[in-house]
């Protein structure tokens, strides 16, 4: 059965977006650019609060904190691969790549490989630490912590990580249950991660 | 040598472990949460040590005697078997990190092709 190429809710467009529907939409453009209100947030603007809140929580997460969005974004990238996101998975490597990981880099980190990441010792670790942490959160033991931390990650770190981990699933979820994946602002996304399929042929 | 699939019953399975020189099998139920986590992970080590192993998974559910047989008692199980005989086994959420790990370990010195 071929994929339903539509969003399974009514996307309101920015031309018909008012009150604080319309905030959440200016603050998009305001961060990415004109016209680059991507499908993901216009379904969180069916409640534009939650919208608002959560694209905060998404400029805190990648500009804030102590580690690099590089590990970041090998981490989302991990996560899109597992929920089988393809649009995640060509938008964080889009962005990996931004943060100025090679090809060889981005495969690793869709094949769950810390080894092949240009990161510290501390980034290679806690990069494990997110994937063993989306998988069972109670596998978690306190020598795992150790570990992470016997190689320089602080606590503020592991917060940073974790974080990292919920709002990759929490937008992968957003995408594959509402099928918002395909949209003209992430098109470029898309097009761009066409270097992960020369890769793989 | 790899063939990634699901075994159907018992005389496939044990023709399978008696006839492919390693094998790393995955026991799993339909209601484990974690066995659907771990997919991922395990279908990555299966592409990169498809010249060492096979890779295959059985749904105990399903076949309930090999969970006795082999005194499974929490899912995932993955019990790797070389030449027939069961080498190594863990239980739980595994990352493909420790996976390569524990199968590079576990495969070291042996012949399997």
């Amino acid at each position: 059965m071929p994929a339903d190429p539509l969003p399974f809710i009514a996307l309101t467009p920015p031309e018909e977006a008012t009150g604080p529907l319309k905030e959440l939409y200016d603050d998009l453009e305001r961060v990415r650019g004109k016209g680059r209100i991507s499908n993901l947030f216009k379904a969180y603007g069916k409640f534009p609060e939650l919208g608002k809140a959560n694209f905060r929580r998404l400029n805190i997460l990648l500009t804030k904190g102590a580690l690099s969005v590089k590990v970041k974004e090998a981490v989302l990238v991990a996560l899109a691969e597992i929920n089988h996101c393809e649009y995640c998975v060509a938008f964080h490597a889009t962005a990996m790549r931004a943060s100025g990981a090679n090809t060889g880099e981005i495969s690793a980190a869709r094949n769950f490989d810390s080894t092949a990441l240009d990161l510290s010792d501390k980034e290679r670790a806690l990069f494990e630490f997110a994937l063993k942490a989306n998988g069972d959160p109670h596998a978690i033991t306190r020598d795992d912590v150790e570990r992470v931390k016997s190689l320089g990650a602080s606590d503020a770190d592991l917060v940073e990580i974790l974080e990292t981990v919920n709002t990759g699933n929490s937008f992968n979820l957003f995408a594959g249950a509402l099928n918002v994946g395909a949209d003209d602002f992430l098109h470029y996304s898309l097009e761009e991660a066409r270097f992960l399929d020369e890769e793989a042929a | 040598m790899r063939v990634d699939y699901e075994i159907e019953n018992a005389a496939e399975f044990d023709t399978k472990i008696a006839e492919t020189p390693a094998v790393l099998v995955e026991f799993v139920g339909p209601d484990c949460i974690i066995c659907r986590n771990i997919a991922p992970m395990l279908s990555v080590i299966g592409r990169e040590f498809s010249s060492q192993l096979d890779l295959v998974s059985v749904d105990l559910s399903r076949l309930a005697a090999l969970a006795e047989r082999f005194s499974i008692r929490s899912l995932p199980t993955m019990i790797l078997f070389v030449q027939g005989r069961e080498v190594v086994r863990r239980s739980g959420f595994t990352t493909a990190a420790e996976l390569r790990a524990w199968i590079n370990s576990a495969l070291q010195g042996m012949s399997v092709s």
